[in-house]
């Protein structure tokens, strides 16, 4: 009897260990949380990353003296159109230099739908972004960081990342 | 058996190596337009490397940032596209202004033209031109043979075509420029590009291979230089307007070709003369060119002629009391056939120009006078003030810093040594220069004697203003 209370207690021991083990696992295999930020608007307002939890946020780092730049924003108005029902959010932030009077002015002609904020060189460095434009980065609902694209993108290569 | 498979397997294997190792479109290199930034450099590859026959993003190449020049070799095996090229560079923000495509195969003709057949892909390229001379057609027909030029897809013949012109080929190990390559009307520079913008009213601006500060272009400038100038001698002062058309065509980085032609207006109090210059002609040739991104260093010799062709019969001549050595000084008759010698250095490091030239002058008797032969040492100093951020040259403003080391010899009246005409000089002369574009560029500057240790028979020079206008094409 206590042979048998000995074994039991062994098997109980290794499925606890076990399991903590596939926890651990599990818990490092998971994408780390995307770095919080809180920059202001075009408006002035400040707008913070918290604010879009439980939507999957698409971040693109841009700027108006990037050709490149400009070329993948009549994507994100399609995304952010398309998907908007859907729980998702397009957000813009600015590389710097900035011309505030020129992201206005391009929000207005390219009739940008999403919210743009400006940037600065210390959250482009956390997400980054040090040498490339533009860089498109998933944060999934959970506020992880699920996927990064370097460079011009499309609508079908971040589809594959909504997906 | 196992050696029959093993005898198939090397035969399989040999030809299959030859075909894969002869990569037979070797590279193409681009001209971009558009806003280049450092951060957007990696779009240019991304993009290059999206297409069917572009290699991995770290092999495009960007040679020369500010000029926007790229390149990269294909893959061997898949055939390419202009047109492809350039719509996903399009994508990607970038204008595709022109592309060189260097390929070897085999040449070949028929009714419709010349085409030459990569080996590896099998793909065809037509050759712009109406055909080869007598002697090409005798060699060059079904031989290997390796061509440089700028390429584009479709042509009036065929709209799928990919299509070269020719800028130079090589049979063998023996390469020709493109006078010597058997496409007598092969556009060697302006090509497809020019037709293609010329719906937009003006054609792509020309190539530049160095840095905008170095003046390389595979292409040519037009210049008018005024020149406004008040020297003295004694209680008798002077005025000079002098315009000057310059031209230079560039065929290839390492040779120019230079062309003077002053035109001269003297004042003196009321009294005014004008009369044509000596016209100069120049070669110059770059023995040393080293292309790096904000880093251009060239060096070169020149050689020039200047022709007697100075008006000798002068509208309002002079009152000199009959002395010709200062009435040539006057009317800038400066002597008979001269010979110009030039070596010049020059380096550009990020947003400063700086370089310097030793120019010898050997002058020759002209109707009795001649005037003292000349060494000149020229330094400059130039500094990119704007653009903030550097995108080409456009908007581009130059702050220069000129200064002249003069020393003239003693000239000569009918083989007699003449006292007193010796100078020894040294000028400063800041200078400003403004480029609308990369075809269009201002350029003032003002010259200020610092050291004048000029002989009693010479002018000497107070100051001396400098309006100019070039155009590139």
């Amino acid at each position: 009897m206590p042979r048998a209370i000995f074994l039991l207690l062994i098997l109980a021991t290794q499925s606890i260990v076990a399991g903590g083990q596939a926890k651990e696992k599990a818990s490092s295999d998971r994408p780390p949380p995307a770095p919080q930020f809180a920059l202001k608007d075009l408006e002035g307002r400040v707008a913070p990353l918290k604010k879009y939890r439980g939507k999957i946020v698409v971040i693109n780092f841009w700027a108006t003296w990037c050709a490149p730049c400009l070329t993948e924003i009549p994507e994100f108005v399609r995304l952010q159109r398309s998907y908007r029902n859907r729980g998702l959010q397009v957000i813009g932030i600015t590389y710097p230099p900035v011309n505030p009077a020129r992201v206005r002015r391009l929000a207005v002609k390219s009739r940008i739908n999403y919210p743009l904020l400006f940037g600065n060189r210390r959250i482009a460095a956390l997400y980054g972004v040090t040498n490339v434009l533009p860089v498109t980065i998933i944060v999934g609902r959970e506020g992880r960081l699920e996927g990064r694209i370097d460079g011009v993108t499309d609508l079908e290569e971040v589809k594959k990342f909504l997906q | 058996m196992k050696r029959t498979k093993f005898l198939a397997g090397t035969f399989a294997v040999l030809l299959f190596i030859p075909a894969g190792a002869q990569a037979q479109v070797k590279s193409i290199r681009m001209k971009l337009g558009g806003h280049l930034c450092s951060m957007c450099s990696f779009n240019i590859r991304k993009a290059v490397s999206l297409l069917d026959f572009g290699p991995k993003p770290e092999e495009v190449k960007i040679t020369d940032f500010y000029q926007g020049l790229c390149e990269f070799a294909p893959k061997g095996e898949k055939p390419v596209r202009f047109a492809d090229l350039k719509a996903t560079l399009k994508r990607a923000g970038f204008k595709l202004i022109s592309a060189e495509i260097t390929v070897s195969g085999k040449l070949s003709h028929d009714d419709s033209g010349w085409w030459i057949e990569s080996v590896g892909s099998g793909q065809r390229f037509e050759l712009a031109g109406d055909g080869p001379g007598a002697e090409v057609e005798k060699g060059a027909a079904g031989v290997d043979f390796e061509l440089v030029g700028d390429w584009q897809t479709g042509s009036k013949s065929c709209e799928k075509c990919e299509l070269i012109r020719v800028r130079s080929g090589k049979i063998g190990d023996r390469r020709s420029e493109t006078s010597d390559v058997p496409f007598p009307n092969a556009n060697p520079i302006g090509g497809p590009f020019v037709e293609e913008d010329a719906a937009a009213g003006m054609p792509p601006a020309p190539i530049r291979t160095t840095t905008p500060s170095l003046a390389v272009y595979k292409g040519g400038e037009v210049t008018l230089r005024y020149h406004f100038m008040q020297q003295h001698l004694g209680d008798l002062k002077v005025d000079h307007h002098e315009a000057r058309l310059g031209f230079s065509y560039t065929p290839t980085p390492r040779l120019q070709f230079e062309g003077e032609v002053p035109y001269h207006i003297y004042s003196q109090g009321s009294a005014s003369a004008h009369n044509s210059g000596n016209v100069i002609g120049w070669i110059k040739y770059r023995f040393y060119n080293s292309l790096e991104t904000g880093g251009d260093r060239q060096a070169a010799i020149r050689v020039g002629f200047e022709l007697p062709t100075a008006s000798k019969n002068v509208v309002g001549d002079p009152a000199t009391n009959g002395d010709e050595f200062l009435r040539r000084q006057l009317l800038r008759i400066d002597g008979g056939l001269s010979t110009h010698m030039d070596a010049v250095y020059s380096r550009a490091k990020r947003r400063f120009v700086y370089g310097a030239n030793v120019e010898g002058v050997m002058r020759s008797e002209f109707v009795g006078v001649r005037m003292g032969n000349e060494v000149r040492l020229n330094t400059d100093l130039e500094y990119i003030l704007l653009p903030v951020e550097y995108r080409g040259p456009t908007n581009e403003l130059r702050l220069i810093l000129e200064t002249t080391y003069l020393h003239k010899a003693r000239g000569r009246i009918n083989g007699e040594v003449v006292p007193g005409s010796s100078a020894s000089e040294y000028y400063v002369a800041p200078a400003i220069q403004f480029a609308f574009n990369p075809r269009w560029v201002i350029e003032g500057s003002y010259q200020l004697p610092v050291v004048l240790n000029t002989g009693p028979r010479l002018l000497r020079t107070d100051r001396s203003v400098m309006f100019g206008i070039r155009f590139m094409y």
